[in-house]
């Protein structure tokens, strides 16, 4: 064992003393020579004679020096070593071969990884806390409504009492307030404080994401505070509850990652807070950007009908699974909706892992872009497959010279690969690089909302150790894969028949060889088909999704803002109003803007809060039996403001106030789905009417909801349909608008018209705002223009990704099946030489070219008609608009194709036959 | 061309070279080559060049260790030397090489039908 470790050592040291060996053994065997020359005249040899019977005697000195240094070194290094420097070498005087495959190879490695690194940190990277796999989100199913919708909370505390797979469980509503800094000096009247009174704080007011919940919520995930403590079990009740725990995100952005923040008091709301705790980093527990925790305190509980949290979640019990917990869940909810079958009829529960949350299927669309790109790597291969066949096959006489000195079959495949590795690192190495570049320029085309809200704020979408593994890997598996099949068959062929038939070009080939250059000229058609048809779909569905951006309002300057005020700010509704009035005032007497409105959401988001209506005049149905309608609230200038078509009747205006008769407004799509026969202006609806104190809002559930009470509301108008595109599920929502007087609604959105571009007018209102209360934030100031396209990103994006790749693909199998069937064509030169000579015409020739390739192409053609309209099938979901048999995108791709393989053809078939037939034959 | 060794001829040579650097002391290549064509006729080099293939290898495994030196005619000449490690294999080997023949005696002495 010792011996051997030596000798390896001596082995591998001696590869590096090379040169000093040879001169060494050199110099011994000169020696050696003559010391026998002088033995040889000696005996009495001439010194010629002597000469060169010692040098007989001895042998064959570079036979000596191979086999000494076979022995003496580890061949197999040396060999790979000059394997290189030869390739090297090869590269240097014909780049093109190298170059055209590092390039291919670098794209098609480059987009793999890129996926990889977004799949992976999107799907694969651990949650920040223990137990992932156990955890669960539940929420209530509601019969107008697949998915998981909003929880009840007599309906979660009924749960997570009778449930028996749960080790613990927690609720969570909404709780996003406006931060201000410091002690509060405004006291939460009618009124806003005097300007005096209140210094504007030194870093503004800013909204932000936050989550009301249980106090055993961090327990549920496991989670302990970084700094401080996370909520004590009392702290929900009311008087207690006046604490919250930071993000840590929030702690280092807005409170300069102070250490003394624990227990100091801040001002959320305008209502003061004391700080318990700090989570750790990267603590993104739920895919929302939640910055801030407080407790879920009610003063009086919320009635079992009224949907006030977000969600719940809960630990499974060691042992239990997902479907045991939905199981379960659905006999409870079952049992519920027997006994209370007024709040509960018709509601089920939907149980799923905390890593798949709702409403964010982007693994669909993660796989099908790594499957466009691995099939973009499998033409790269093909491709490259081509073309180291041909230089397989230029290197004939080569190969048949090395095997007549004695290289065994193994040796020349090994130095084929060797070069394929070669350039599959060098690809890969570009192809990591491009994929850097592709990553971070991904990440800045996703905007804020829409695609980023996908991944986890915290995510680190960059490249790490896996992803470099990872282009590591299939560079040299794409470099040995391509390279394999071309090494063994240029290595195929016997000595004999290379030498004779003179090598390179317009050689008979080996059987195998020719069967492997048809195979690869049909699946090259086939591939070329598939990912060309594809293409084509995609593209004419991206054309248009970005065409028919249908909405029924002009929007080209409008401006909208949150406008995020506490609920506890105005303790009448009055109040309310006339504080939004003030800013109306104040924003109209600015020279740029045309226009002021408020509403309840943005114009892009259609009617997101929801009520239950009851037509007069038809039976009365129990509450929540009755359809279900958007409500939105708005200021009667909004539908100026956006723009928004008059339909029938008349709009809102500013005579429907609060004693005024109720009236309303309905959109399109409701006079459709409920006024088909009859004309709605004038019919009458019963909703209840929610008082400003029990409206759930984004700040969170209301603390004392009151009952609420039918009233009759009268139809006044029909409006178009506000919504983005045609695709989206928003517009076909039947939708109600109510002014702001007759249902007052707090958190309005401000909507603002301006007379030129909205962009510069987005200071000028913010100071506008801030002037009238500085405690104001303003977040999400975006144009219309933005809205919309963050609507349609997501599936912008993918779009664009998957046309890009398709066009590669587009490219790369182009230029690979003019270059196999060029190839295939040039193999024949000598032959066609020999035909010429012989008497045929060019034409004769060509059509003889032709002839044998038709039948190749044509069964390409079949095969990757059959694969196109499967992988169609399977892309059916991002065909916008585009029919996935679509006849005439099959028929212009086959038309294509068949033009570009004819003129593969016959191209270089011309190109042979007007070469001089004596030039041919001396190839 | 010469034909690939038999790891016995090849065992056999390294013996050879071990024994004369024993019996003889250092010596160079030539006087190895020398020597052992004279005691094996012949039989078991073919060209004297192979030897320095022997002797990188015996080299390689310790048993023999390498000097550059002067020859009785003058001449700078690479001499070995057998080294300790050399001298106990030397030892070992010939032990082995003795049980071998007396087992394959033994067995060529049994007269048939025993």
């Amino acid at each position: 064992m010792l011996t051997s470790l030596l000798r390896l050592a001596s082995r591998l040291a001696a590869i590096v003393a090379h040169d000093r060996h040879a001169r060494e053994l050199d110099a011994e065997l000169e020696t050696h020579k003559a010391m026998l020359a002088e033995e040889y005249r000696r005996r009495g040899m001439s010194v010629a004679d002597a000469d060169r019977a010692a040098r007989l005697r001895v042998g064959g000195t570079p036979q000596l020096h191979d086999a000494h240094r076979d022995v003496r070194g580890v061949p197999l290094i040396e060999d790979l070593a000059r394997d290189v420097r030869q390739a090297l070498r090869s590269w240097w005087t014909q780049p093109g071969f190298a170059a055209t495959v590092i390039v291919t190879l670098a794209i098609g490695i480059g987009a793999n990884t890129a996926i990889f690194t977004v799949i992976r940190a999107l799907l694969l990277t651990p949650r920040p806390y223990a137990n992932a796999d156990r955890i669960l989100t539940l929420n209530e199913t509601w019969p107008e409504f697949p998915g998981g919708r909003p929880v009840s909370l007599p309906n979660y505390r009924d749960w997570a009492q009778q449930s028996t797979v749960f080790e613990q469980t927690a609720a969570v509503s909404w709780g996003s307030v406006t931060v201000n800094e410091g002690p509060s000096t405004s006291l939460g009247t009618g009124s806003p404080t005097p300007l005096a009174a209140n210094p504007p704080t030194s870093l503004g007011p800013v909204y932000v994401n936050g989550s009301t919940v249980s106090p055993s919520y961090f327990d549920v995930f496991g989670l302990r505070a970084a700094l401080g403590r996370t909520f004590a079990p009392d702290e929900d009740q009311p008087g207690r509850d006046r604490v919250v725990v930071l993000s840590h995100r929030l702690w280092s952005s807005r409170f300069s990652a102070d250490p003394t923040i624990v227990g100091r008091s801040i001002r959320l709301d305008g209502e003061p807070h004391v700080v318990i705790g700090v989570m750790p980093p990267r603590t993104n527990i739920e895919f929302l950007d939640i910055q801030l925790w407080r407790p879920l305190t009610f003063e009086v509980p919320p009635a079992r009908g009224s949907r006030v949290l977000r969600q719940a979640v809960a630990r499974l019990k060691p042992g239990a699974t997902v479907a045991d917990a939905q199981t379960e869940m659905t006999v409870l909810a079952h049992r519920l909706a027997r006994e209370y079958p007024e709040s509960n009829k018709g509601f089920g529960v939907l149980v799923r892992p905390i890593s798949r949350p709702l409403g964010l299927d982007v693994e669909p669309s993660l796989y099908l872009l790594f499957a466009a790109v691995g099939a973009v790597l499998l033409i790269a291969c093909v491709n490259l497959a081509t073309l180291a066949l041909a230089r397989g096959a230029a290197r004939t006489r080569d190969v048949a010279i090395r095997t007549a000195i004695g290289a065994s079959r193994a040796r020349l495949v090994r130095q084929f690969l060797a070069e394929h590795a070669l350039l599959g690192m060098g690809g890969g190495l570009c192809g990591a690089l491009l994929a850097h570049a592709l990553v971070a320029s991904m990440i800045r085309l996703v905007p804020s909302t829409g695609l980023r809200a996908a991944f986890p704020p915290d995510t680190a979408i960059a490249m790490g150790s896996a992803e470099w593994v990872f282009a590591i890997v299939i560079s040299i598996a794409s470099g040995i894969g391509f390279g394999v099949a071309p090494a063994m068959a240029a290595t195929a062929r016997s000595i004999l028949a290379a030498i004779r038939d003179g090598g390179a070009a317009g050689v008979s080939v080996a059987p195998r060889y020719a069967q492997l250059r048809r195979t690869l000229v049909i699946a090259q058609v086939a591939l070329a088909v598939v990912l060309v048809t594809g293409a084509t779909l995609l593209v004419r569905g991206f054309f248009t999704l970005t065409a028919r951006v249908e909405s029924g309002f002009e929007a080209t300057h409008v401006l909208t803002a949150g406008l995020p005020m506490p609920a506890t700010r105005f303790q009448s509704a009055a109040g309310l109003n006339a504080h939004l009035d003030d800013i109306e005032q104040r924003l109209r007497s600015e020279p740029g803007i045309r226009d002021v409105a408020f509403a309840d959401s943005p114009p892009t988001y259609g009617a997101p809060f929801l009520t239950r209506f009851q037509r007069v005049g038809q039976t009365v149905v129990p509450f929540m039996q009755r359809p279900v309608a958007g409500f939105k609230v708005v200021s009667p200038s909004y539908f100026r403001a956006v723009g928004l078509r008059l339909l029938d009747g008349r709009a809102l205006t500013d005579e429907d106030r609060d004693n005024a008769p109720l009236v309303a407004v309905i959109n399109q799509a409701m006079a459709r789905a409920h006024f088909q026969r009859t004309n709605p202006i004038g019919e009458r609806l019963l909703m209840r009417r929610i008082p400003l104190e029990s409206s759930t809002s984004a700040a969170g559930p209301a603390r004392r909801p009151s009952a609420l009470v039918d009233s009759t509301w009268t139809i006044v108008g029909v409006i178009a349909d506000e919504g983005v595109d045609p695709f989206d599920a928003r517009v076909a929502q039947p939708a109600v608008y109510a002014t702001r007087e007759q249902h007052p609604r707090a958190n309005l959105a401000l909507v603002v018209r301006t007379r030129d571009d909205p962009n510069r007018m987005r200071e000028t209102i913010r100071k506008a705002v801030v002037a009238l209360d500085p405690d104001q934030a303003l977040p999400d100031v975006k144009t219309v223009d933005q809205l919309v396209a963050e609507d349609v990103a997501p599936d912008r994006l993918r779009s664009l990704l998957l046309s890009t790749f398709a066009a590669i693909a587009l490219a790369l199998a182009g230029t690979g099946l003019y270059g196999l069937i060029a190839y295939a064509v040039a193999q024949r030169t000598r032959e066609i030489g020999i035909r010429l000579a012989l008497g045929a015409t060019r034409r004769n020739v060509r059509a003889l070219v032709v002839r044998e390739l038709g039948p190749l192409v044509a069964a390409g053609l079949a095969a990757g008609l059959v694969g196109a309209a499967m992988v169609a099938q399977v892309l059916r979901t991002f065909l916008y608009g585009v029919s996935a048999a679509d006849p005439a995108t099959f028929a212009g791709v086959v038309a294509l194709l068949a033009v570009v393989s004819l003129l593969a053809c016959y191209l270089p078939a011309r190109r042979a036959t007007q070469i001089d037939p004596l030039d041919a034959l001396r190839l | 061309m010469e034909t690939p060794r038999s790891s016995i001829l090849q065992g056999t040579l390294d013996l050879m070279v071990l024994k004369t650097l024993d019996a003889m002391g250092p010596q160079h290549g030539y006087g190895l080559a020398r020597r052992i064509e004279q005691i094996s006729e012949d039989a078991l080099l073919v060209n004297q060049g192979t030897i320095y293939l022997c002797l990188i290898r015996l080299q390689q495994q310790r048993w023999i260790s390498a000097k550059w030196g002067v020859s009785d005619n003058n001449r700078r000449a690479k001499f070995y030397s057998l080294t300790k490690a050399g001298r106990r294999q030397l030892q070992a080997e010939a032990s082995n090489w003795e049980r071998l023949a007396g087992v394959i005696g033994r067995l060529l002495r049994l007269s048939p039908g025993v």
